[in-house]
């Protein structure tokens, strides 16, 4: 693999796991808003 | 759409793909995934439209004839619930999955194995939802908007609901982040943000508002599950709760779906415009920044739905002033469709009439949307058949006609195949006549207060309730030609060559032959 393909690869894993954070943020914090 | 030039063919060579059932279960292909999601989608749109006539029966005449009153409220239930999230947005990310890589000039999507997941999810959430029809009980049937205590009190098929909620909230949230993800990393080298085509550009702002909303969603049915199984009280009265909370969560996901909905059809509509005029998008940054702008306000206006529910006067204010303000970008993105036609080489293929169709009718939809977002209006008209007629021409004569438009636009890339012209010129016209036939009546039964969601009424509606009915099933059979004739085209179509509409300028028109092969784009295109 080449460099770039695997900064490419490591951009795209880093992006993904940005959105999977907010998405488990916001799941979280409506429930636990009304606690 | 910039020019391009490089190495155009890296997809000749590597055309095989494996054959027979496990093709379609194990593929990580982003073809053959956007081919099966169109096909889900599809089967959903006629299990819902099954619904719908059946609904329509019941509604040709006043008094009870086919539907007892509980089925009917199943049946409206799972009607808007299997157009929304089995029908209209799966169609949409079926578009997504096709398109997105080939107008970027990517390989395939980000994560391609989750790309499959994403999509088998849907067929488990569809048998649940359509299975508790045959649960003790039966479905759901507190309507789509499942609002406590109907929803709290229902037996097995709400519970059948909830899961298949979550499982498919799940798949788009999947689907999204696969999607964002690729638009941002996977772009050909010289494909900026503002080079990209306008279908790319509202499927990245969709995409951000799913993951915005749809945790938001599964907090609220979460909740709804511990209430009724787990003795939480988030939205039961007695025990501390409040079931307008409930409203308040459900419509901050709620609203923004109805854009989640609309948007990619704005993107196909910016496509196929420019193409049939033979002239560049009107005002493509606005176009961008208008649908910004629709996705950041659709945040800010849950709570119109809920004019009636009792709420402080300057809550309403704020409410009404912020729905109003959506007219502004989407009346933007109206006059560029138009300025893009004006003075244009324009000619009327079955795409072009079917976006023509939902410029001209999806205004008269945001016009009464404008006209329900009046406080004193909506209290007169909210749970009348004006608000159906309503959200029918936004979401049948919008989201649907432009996937109608999208499907006739790319299936020779699709297939290789061109469809009948003269059947399609059928389908539209013949859909454009059903269609109004059965919903424009509607806001005159609103109007005059038949309320929505009861299967009997007062002899007054009669007639109207009659042109409607009829007009459903006119509608609903036309679609059965819609299949016909994509039948007909895969099978017996005319060869299409690589560039069927000569005003088209994205990648996957100049760069591609039809049908696009297996793996398209391993060599990226530079775009200048």
């Amino acid at each position: 693999m080449s460099q770039e393909t695997e900064i490419k690869h490591k951009k795209a894993k880093i992006t993904a796991i940005f959105l999977l954070v907010m998405v488990v943020a916001i799941y979280l914090t409506v429930i636990f808003k009304q606690w | 759409m910039a020019a391009v030039h490089g190495d155009a063919h890296g997809h000749e060579h590597d055309d095989h793909h494996p054959s027979g059932i496990m093709r379609w279960v194990k593929t990580t292909n982003h073809k053959d995934i956007g081919t099966m999601y169109l096909w889900f989608s599809f089967t959903m749109f006629m299990v819902g439209g099954f619904l719908a006539m059946g609904i329509r029966a019941e509604l040709y005449q006043p008094g009870i004839q086919i539907l007892e009153p509980e089925l009917f409220n199943q049946f409206t239930t799972l009607h808007g619930l299997i157009m929304v999230f089995g029908a209209i947005m799966p169609a949409f990310v079926g578009f997504a999955n096709w398109q997105v890589p080939m107008m970027i000039g990517a390989p395939d999507m980000a994560f391609a194995r989750m790309n499959n997941w994403s999509f088998w999810l849907l067929p488990v959430a569809a048998t649940m939802l359509i299975g508790s029809f045959f649960v003790p009980g039966g479905a759901a049937a507190g309507g789509w908007t499942f609002y406590p205590p109907l929803s709290t009190q229902g037996g097995l098929g709400v519970d059948l609901m909830i899961f298949s909620v979550h499982v498919l909230g799940a798949s788009s949230i999947m689907g999204s982040i696969n999607i964002i993800t690729t638009i941002l990393n996977m772009r050909a080298p010289g494909m900026t943000l503002m080079k990209m085509p306008m279908f790319v550009w509202t499927w990245l702002i969709t995409a951000y508002l799913l993951v915005l909303v749809m945790p938001v969603l599964a907090g609220v049915v979460t909740m709804l599950l511990t209430d009724r199984h787990f003795g939480t009280s988030f939205f039961n009265a007695a025990g501390g709760g409040d079931p307008v909370l409930f409203q308040h969560i459900f419509w901050f996901f709620g609203h923004p779906e109805v854009y989640i909905m609309i948007l990619p059809a704005f993107g196909i509509v910016s496509e196929i415009i420019p193409t049939f005029s033979r002239k560049p998008l009107f005002g493509y940054s606005s176009m961008v920044y208008a649908t910004a702008s629709i996705a950041i306000l659709s945040c800010v206006v849950w709570a119109h739905h809920m004019f009636t529910a009792g709420m402080p006067a300057v809550g309403q204010l704020f409410f009404m002033y912020a729905t109003m303000l959506i007219a502004v970008p989407t009346a933007v993105k109206v006059f560029n469709w138009t300025a893009t036609m004006w003075r244009g080489s324009m000619t009327f293929e079955t795409p072009m009439l079917f976006s023509i169709g939902f410029i001209f009718l999806f205004v008269i939809g945001g016009f009464s949307g404008v006209i329900c977002a009046i406080v004193p209006i909506d209290i007169q008209v909210q749970d009348t058949y004006y608000v159906i007629a309503h959200f029918h021409y936004v979401l049948v004569s919008g989201a649907l006609f432009a996937l109608f438009a999208g499907v006739y636009y790319w299936i020779p890339k699709w297939t290789g195949h061109m469809y009948s012209e003269t059947l399609g010129k059928w389908h539209f016209w013949l859909s454009m006549f059903f269609f109004n036939m059965t919903f424009f009546v509607q806001h005159f039964l609103g109007l005059a207060g038949m309320p929505r969601r009861v299967p009997d009424y007062n002899l007054q509606f009669a007639d109207f309730n009659m042109i409607s009915s009829l007009g459903a099933f006119g509608f609903g059979l036309t679609q059965l030609l819609f299949l016909y004739l994509v039948i007909d085209c895969i099978r017996k179509g005319e060869k299409a060559s690589q560039m069927p509409w000569d005003g088209a300028t994205t990648l996957e028109w100049t760069h591609l032959p039809s049908p696009a092969p297996y793996h398209t784009f391993e060599t990226p295109p530079v775009i200048k």
